[in-house]
């Protein structure tokens, strides 16, 4: 018999004051993945960046819309100068 | 009179409660129990923006700041070579050919994430090529501090 195999998982880390807050989806789930699509957009739209890869350990590049090929998008609040 | 009297200790038996009530909400065990979580919440933010930002760097990345409590990036649209010190203030330094400091940049997330949150987000954007450009042209330039140390590249391989 195969085994099961274990869901392909999506992670966002959008920092915060908190460290970050991490949503996770379910990249074989159009809900979930719908649903990290509207938190990507929502947090474009107040500013952020987005910068992602396609693996957790490769070099991360700023992307514009929310691409469900990449894995893991860490969320960067807007800048301000010093 | 025993009107007037009793109307007194009316009142005062209000008053007495009213303080209690006031104790009991603003004791100091409560106050130091409020700043205690208060410090666990900031420790614990903390960690988690280490861990972020530990898997963000290279190899030699990490070694370079678990010894020096800074890290080099070379940024991807200018090929400048930059230092992120952890700093809260002017932690960019854009470094010249012999490694000294030309000049500092002043740039950081808003929101009040913690500082290595910060270096992560520096450190993602000046890898990217248009967010970089983005981020030169935010950043406040800061002159270098007066007789600024130059980092030698021995102290790296030492």
């Amino acid at each position: 018999m195969d085994r099961a195999t274990a869901p392909l998982l999506g992670e966002m880390s959008i920092m915060d004051s908190s460290g970050h807050k991490q949503l996770t989806w379910d990249t074989d789930s159009p809900g979930e993945v719908a649903m990290a699509r509207e938190a990507f957009d929502d947090l474009i739209a107040k500013g952020y960046s987005a910068f992602a890869s396609e693996k957790k350990m490769e070099a991360k590049h700023l992307i514009g819309e929310f691409n469900p090929a990449m894995k893991d998008l860490i969320m960067v609040p807007r800048n301000v100068g010093g | 009179m025993q009107r007037l009297i009793g109307a007194a200790l009316v009142r005062l038996r209000t008053l007495r409660q009213r303080l209690r009530q006031a104790w009991r909400r603003h004791a100091p065990w409560r106050t130091a129990a409020r700043n205690a979580e208060a410090v666990r919440a900031q420790r614990r933010a903390k960690r988690r923006a280490l861990c972020l930002l530990a898997r963000l760097l290279t190899p030699e990345q990490r070694q370079e700041f678990r010894k020096h409590r800074c890290f080099h990036v070379t940024g991807a649209a200018s090929s400048e070579r930059y230092r992120i010190r952890m700093e809260a203030v002017a932690n960019i330094e854009v470094l010249g050919a012999g490694n000294e400091v030309k000049h500092r940049l002043c740039v950081h997330p808003a929101g009040g994430v913690p500082l290595y949150d910060v270096m992560a987000s520096q450190l993602l954007q000046l890898q990217d090529p248009v967010a970089e450009m983005r981020l030169l042209q935010q950043a406040n330039i800061v002159p270098p501090p007066p007789g600024s140390r130059l980092y030698s590249e021995l102290a790296l391989l030492a």
